[in-house]
């Protein structure tokens, strides 16, 4: 099986999709995991309540795995039929789609600190378990940014579907750019779970502090948006898109 | 060649690298491989500090869930009796305690035994799954258990009586065989040197001849608590994580407002300047310590206070002064301060939930929860209503006499109890000293309730402990003389 540069490059971006994310959720479930065991181990009965905050972690895991096997199908990789004319350009969009969903899903660190503190909520009083969920939801937008911008890369840069346009090797560069931007601003995740663990126990404490601590964690967000947008404007402004 | 690399070959010469494309290929991966790892290994740095905490603060939690709440705790307001009162607590955490002395069919004093074992328990839990760095620092705040079980034995010894071992928490290194070795000795030179070796024994010998001069037991107490107080606080204070500077803003409030505590209560014992300057702690963290000793100076308790007006603790004090005006007593005060420390030490606990504070949180949110349970029992005993035991809860102290902080009532209502708590200033006066023993045999009550009932005279500011030993206040006077032309009458 010939197996050329770009081929080789989209494989490494595949690899670094699955593999930094699951750093993330790894570490992540480990956190919520572990915190799932020491309250079980005071109240067996919770174990359901543990599994629901243990799975959050996990799905950045998941848009790594989605990520990467698009990718391997882009480039034929997964049915031993590697695709003929695979430019540089995608192999680097490949790349960029990579560390836009690798490096956004270590939010999911962030998220495993929320869903801990969540779990110890909960047991501490079952009626919080929705204000729970709802912190501990918000570093996975971080992951979803990074989750979109990677299928926008895939998409036009023609790894995918056939949206792909002809434009010049040095797009290929910009491509990584724009998935840097996103996937370190993803980082920003780890901040957010941090305040959001704070506001489930302040709002399990004092429900009425609800809001005021959705806004303090919801500020994290902001790093994140700019980082999407300014993928965005890399995409644009190269003519990937539009 | 490679297939594709012309691409990258013309990527390589754009950045100038046509002649050795090679090293632009080196420079990328090194950079690529930099970044990652200047990116990653903070984090892990801080998934490492933060991680321990985050299972500790769930673990925190699941166990706060078992607090008994306020229903159980109307419950067992609600109960009539002493073993009903246990008995309505076996569903709950304390149930294994309370099987173990209903079981034996004891009583009130086994109970005080088994929840003192019950909170050494709660601490040995903490410590067990605490981080190193978390249970260096908690180990040496639970000193102060230590320093209380020593006080216990100092004063027996000092008053040449037998400590009384159910009446320890022992929490700490010194374990109750330990300590009954203590509590045997028969003179402060023997005790010394049972505890040769230890840092306790070190801290006494320097002021053991002091002490032999003077006979002054403050000497060999205070001597204690400024060991505990300054081991403690340089601990905190060098250079701690994140994760522990908490525990400096809590032990500095402690200690602060334990120096208020003591002023205030010196103050209304019209105590001198010199010998409480003698018991401040010398510590400061919201109040510097020179204007704690300028406080020594104060006139009278007002002034005390305004002199701390510009401190948290001012604010939320100088609000009760016309409520000690009507009662005349302290406890108010001490009372709020007590509140005031709870309640920033979970403010603290909600701010940063990873870091020690949850833990200190819950230990001393359970150390509270545990005295209210003692004092109900207590109660319970003596047959108070449920009323009556909300109103002593509320107070900090199991009294027998809650009308005695309304001077009011003692004229209207001069019952049994306040004839007991007149006979037993007499006797503490009689005794000249804290001899329990004494007043025990005298008046046929058990030791925990004569020292019990003491300490609430003392707390009452009836009477006051000097060099020579207890000392009726002016107040003091007035409830002995009220009680004898009662009687006369």
């Amino acid at each position: 099986m010939p197996l050329d540069v770009n081929l080789a490059l989209a494989a490494v971006g595949a690899g670094l999709a699955m593999g930094i994310a699951a750093v993330g959720s790894g570490i992540g479930v480990g956190i919520t995991g572990a915190a799932g065991a020491t309250v079980i181990s005071e109240s067996p009965e919770k174990f359901g309540v543990t599994i629901v905050f243990s799975a959050l972690p996990q799905t950045q895991a998941i848009y790594g795995l989605l990520t990467a096997i698009l990718i391997l199908l882009g480039t034929g990789l997964i049915t031993k039929a590697p695709r003929e004319g695979f430019s540089a350009l995608m192999a680097m969009a490949s790349l960029g789609a990579g560390i836009a969903v690798g490096m956004a899903g270590l939010s999911a660190i962030g998220q495993g600190i929320a869903a801990a503190s969540g779990i110890g909520a909960t047991s501490e009083n079952p009626e919080v378990f929705g204000k729970g969920m709802v912190f501990s939801v918000l570093p996975e937008t971080q992951a979803i940014y990074g989750l979109l911008t990677a299928i926008l890369l895939l998409v036009f840069a023609g790894i995918i579907g056939t949206m792909g346009k002809a434009v010049s090797t040095m797009v290929g560069l910009a491509t990584i750019g724009a998935g840097a931007s996103v996937g370190l601003a993803g980082l920003s995740g780890i901040g957010q779970g941090i305040t959001a663990a704070s506001g489930i126990g302040a709002a399990a404490k004092e429900p009425a502090t609800m809001g005021k601590s959705i806004v303090l964690a919801v500020m994290s967000e902001t790093f994140a948006i700019f980082g999407l947008l300014i993928a965005l404007l890399i995409m644009y402004g190269t003519g990937l898109f539009g | 060649m490679v297939n594709g690399i012309e691409d990258y070959l013309t990527i390589a010469e754009v950045f100038g690298f046509a002649e050795h494309p090679q090293i632009f290929f080196t420079l990328v991966l090194i950079l690529a491989t930099l970044s990652f790892i200047i990116i990653i290994i903070p984090i892990i740095r801080f998934v490492m500090d933060v991680a321990p905490y985050s299972l500790l603060n769930a673990k925190i939690r699941a166990m706060e869930a078992k607090y008994i709440g306020k229903p159980k705790f109307n419950q067992l307001l609600e109960s009539d009796s002493l073993i009903e009162a246990m008995v309505n607590l076996g569903d709950t955490e304390y149930g294994k305690y309370t099987e173990e002395v209903l079981a034996d069919s004891k009583g009130l004093l086994d109970a005080e035994i088994v929840f003192n074992q019950c909170l050494k328990d709660v601490y040995d839990k903490i410590l067990h799954f605490s981080p190193e760095d978390a249970k260096r620092m908690i180990f040496t705040w639970t000193k102060r258990w230590e320093i209380k079980n020593l006080k216990k034995i100092l004063r027996a010894i000092h008053a040449g009586v037998s400590p009384d071992i159910s009446t320890m928490i022992p929490i700490g290194e010194l374990d109750v065989p330990q300590l009954e070795s203590l509590a045997d000795s028969r003179s402060m030179e023997e005790l010394i040197s049972k505890l040769e070796g230890t840092e306790y024994g070190e801290v006494l010998k320097d002021f053991l001849t002091d002490y032999e001069e003077k006979k002054f037991l403050l000497i060999l107490e205070s001597a204690l608590d400024r060991y505990y107080y300054f081991k403690t606080w340089s601990l905190v204070a060098s250079g701690i994580t994140d994760e522990l500077k908490m525990f400096k803003v809590f032990f500095g409030i402690w200690i602060d407002i334990e120096n208020i505590k003591t002023l205030l209560r010196l103050k209304s014992e019209n105590v001198s300047p010199e010998e409480i300057k003698n018991l401040l702690i010398p510590i400061g963290y919201n109040i510097m310590p020179e204007i704690l000793l300028s406080l020594a100076e104060a006139y009278n308790i007002e002034e005390v206070i305004s002199g701390i007006e510009g401190t948290p603790y001012g604010r939320i004090i100088s609000e009760l002064l016309p409520e000690y005006e009507e009662i005349g007593s302290i406890i108010p005060f001490e009372r709020k301060l007590d509140e005031f420390l709870l309640e920033t030490e979970l403010a603290i606990s909600l701010r940063q939930p990873f870091s020690i504070s949850p833990l200190v949180n819950y230990l001393l949110q359970r150390e509270n929860e545990i005295n209210d349970i003692k004092t109900v029992l207590k109660c319970k005993e003596e047959g108070y209503t449920s009323e009556q035991t909300q109103k002593l809860i509320e107070f900090g102290v199991a009294v027998p006499v809650i009308e005695l902080f309304e001077p009011e009532a003692i004229r209207t209502r001069l019952d049994i109890d306040l004839g007991e708590m007149g006979r037993l200033i007499t006797m503490s006066i009689h005794y000249g000293s804290k001899d329990t023993e004494g007043i025990e045999s005298t008046t046929g009550l058990p030791r925990h309730r004569v020292e019990e009932r003491l300490r609430v005279l003392r707390l009452m500011g009836l009477v006051i402990e000097t060099e020579k030993g207890l000392k009726l206040t002016r107040k003091g006077e007035s409830i002995v003389k009220l009680i004898k032309r009662v009687e006369e009458e």
